[in-house]
């Protein structure tokens, strides 16, 4: 009789759990960045265009050298206001990215050249300027504007060597993968912590950790697969354009 | 009738950029309450166009030269606190980057051309053309009430201007700034803006607006029309952009915008100034990108173009960035 009266006995008793206040704050302030980051690489909104990869590739060097070169202040000074038309014609957010981008590289090199501007070499330092900003400018615009894996057809055109081409194509799908592997862990985390932990940025290592070995795994069967397709060492971009059916 | 650096005393700078603040505050206000994110394109139109029209020299009497605001046709097209943030964008990127108009006397420029004179041309306009009228009696009120607001605007420069020789003098009794009194700037600038760039603000002001309504007129504040096509702007935008050339024909320096080495020998009253004022020649100095709206190494008129086209750009731009932070008015917003 007594064996059935005491499981009932905490079947009466009032619930007093209160879980403690988690802090989730990293893991969600983590996880933004990393959606943020993976949305810029899988974005194809429509202000990525194909097409003419090699000639916006060239038009890119080019630009970058003649700019570095020149002693005139006028010649930055025309490429920045063709750029400047070709930003005014792109969409809000994507000219806040690369203002954005524009801004750190500023900072930088203002910071590095302010003694310079002290010393006396004011016109050196705002033609630097300048020209920086001009190339940030025509750099961040490519990269905005120019699908990713027509970077690496227009980068093949001007005869960039293959290893380069090959490491550059898969750090970008792989930044996309593991990253992706990222947003699970930490969701997991996330998920499953109950109670509280206090400071959440120890895992930050075990992640990273744990990415590093997955990555490893990857490369590992990525290589096995090329090796079974055939792979003998060279990697070649194909130029064929696959053409719609237009009927 | 832009003021350049060292023309008004620093007292005066502050005094007319404090005016300012309360102005530019409820303008903001009252865009973000009204203004759409899918309207924004037309308030950076509209400061394109009175960019573009700012740099088109017009020769006014006296050997001066003057230019059109468009204050009044872009309060009739977006509404006037828009119109004045607006002029004051457009105004800002000339004194920043092409030189044109004091850093200092930002205040008081953007008090001349970005509230009296879209604001007085606004409610005149209305005040003429209140409920159904006729055509000819619209263009009459546009025309009427762009050219007043433009000479009450000139006014008020001439006396920011004016009243400088009196309160700033040094002990030679020569006028630290702006040397000249109330009965010498007030009849130049109104001489000038009364006969020709009045008339002309007139004319551009009931042109544009005529174009507007052709073409697209719901694009026209608080008008109910759905037809709104921003084409037309953007072409008119572009020949404009192709015309600015024309603006360096009319030469010499506009009243009151002479620079510390002209004002010596400027002639008025028959005889010339003789002396430079004092805080002309070592006061406030800024270099800009474009100074003047030249580049060093190019021929005028390319350099001209180019900034032309540079500073539209850059307002493209900015208005882009502005947009991104309204709100947008979807399809079930009350």
């Amino acid at each position: 009789m007594q064996d059935k009266e005491r499981p009932l006995e905490w079947l009466k008793r009032e619930e007093v759990y209160k879980p403690i206040k988690d802090n989730h704050l990293y893991i969600d302030k983590t996880l933004l960045k990393l959606f943020s980051l993976l949305h810029y690489f899988k974005e194809d909104g429509p202000e990525r265009r194909e097409g003419r990869a090699g000639v916006k590739t060239a038009v890119l060097f080019f630009v970058i050298t003649i700019v570095a070169l020149t002693e005139h202040s006028f010649i930055p000074i025309i490429f920045l206001v063709i750029i400047l038309v070709r930003i005014s014609l792109l969409s809000a957010r994507t000219i806040g990215i690369i203002l954005k981008k524009l801004s750190m590289g500023e900072l930088i090199s203002v910071v590095i050249l302010l003694p310079a501007y002290f010393l006396g070499h004011q016109v050196t330092v705002i033609r630097i300027l300048l020209k920086i900003t001009v190339t940030l400018l025509y750099v961040n615009t490519f990269a905005a504007t120019v699908k990713w894996n027509e970077i690496t057809k227009g980068l093949s055109k001007v005869h960039i060597p293959d290893l380069f081409l090959f490491t550059f194509d898969l750090t970008i799908k792989y930044i996309v993968v593991l990253g992706e592997e990222c947003v699970n862990m930490l969701q997991a985390l996330k998920v499953r912590s109950i109670g509280r932990k206090k400071k959440k940025s120890k895992e930050q290592a075990n992640i990273l950790g744990i990415t590093f070995i997955k990555s490893k795994r990857m490369s590992e069967e990525m290589y096995d697969a090329m090796i079974c397709r055939g792979y003998s060492g060279e990697y070649r971009v194909t130029h064929r354009k696959i053409k719609e059916n237009k009927k | 009738m832009h003021i350049p650096d060292n023309y008004l005393s620093p007292s005066t700078c502050a005094v007319m950029a404090a005016a300012m603040v309360p102005v530019w505050a409820i303008s903001v206000k009252k865009v973000r309450l009204e203004v759409t994110r899918e309207k924004m394109p037309l308030i950076g139109v509209g400061a394109a166009l009175s960019f573009l029209g700012m740099m088109f020299n017009v020769p006014l009497v006296g050997g001066t030269t003057g230019h059109i605001v468009g204050g009044t046709l872009l309060a009739l097209l977006c509404g006037p606190y828009a119109a004045c943030i607006a002029v004051t964008i457009a105004l800002l990127i000339q004194a920043l980057i092409f030189g044109d108009g004091g850093i200092l006397a930002f205040g008081a420029n953007c008090f001349n051309m970005a509230f009296v004179l879209p604001f007085v041309g606004y409610y005149i306009t209305k005040a003429i053309t209140q409920g159904n009228v006729s055509r000819v009696r619209k263009n009459i009120g546009r025309a009427v009430g762009s050219y007043i607001g433009i000479n009450i605007a000139a006014l008020c420069a001439a006396i920011e201007f004016g009243i400088q020789p009196y309160l700033f003098q040094d002990s030679a009794g020569h006028a630290l700034y702006c040397p000249y009194p109330l009965n010498v700037s007030i009849p130049a600038m109104l001489a000038g803006h009364l006969l020709i760039a009045g008339v002309l603000e007139a004319v551009v002001t009931v042109a544009v607006l005529e174009f507007v309504e052709k073409t697209s007129p719901g694009l026209i504040y608080k008008r109910q029309e759905t037809k709104k096509n921003y084409k037309p702007l953007y072409g008119l935008l572009l020949a404009l952009i192709a015309l600015t050339p024309l603006g360096l024909l009319a030469a010499g320096t506009a009243w009151g915008e002479w620079g510390a080495d002209e004002i010596v020998s400027v002639m008025s009253g028959g005889k010339a100034l003789g002396y430079t004022p004092a805080k002309m020649e070592s006061g406030f100095t800024f270099n800009s990108i474009f100074p003047d709206y030249s580049i060093s190494g190019m021929p005028e008129w390319l350099g001209y173009i180019l900034s032309a086209v540079a500073g539209t750009a850059i307002l493209v731009i900015l208005f882009k960035i502005i947009s991104s932070f309204m709100k947008s008015k979807g399809k079930y917003a009350r």
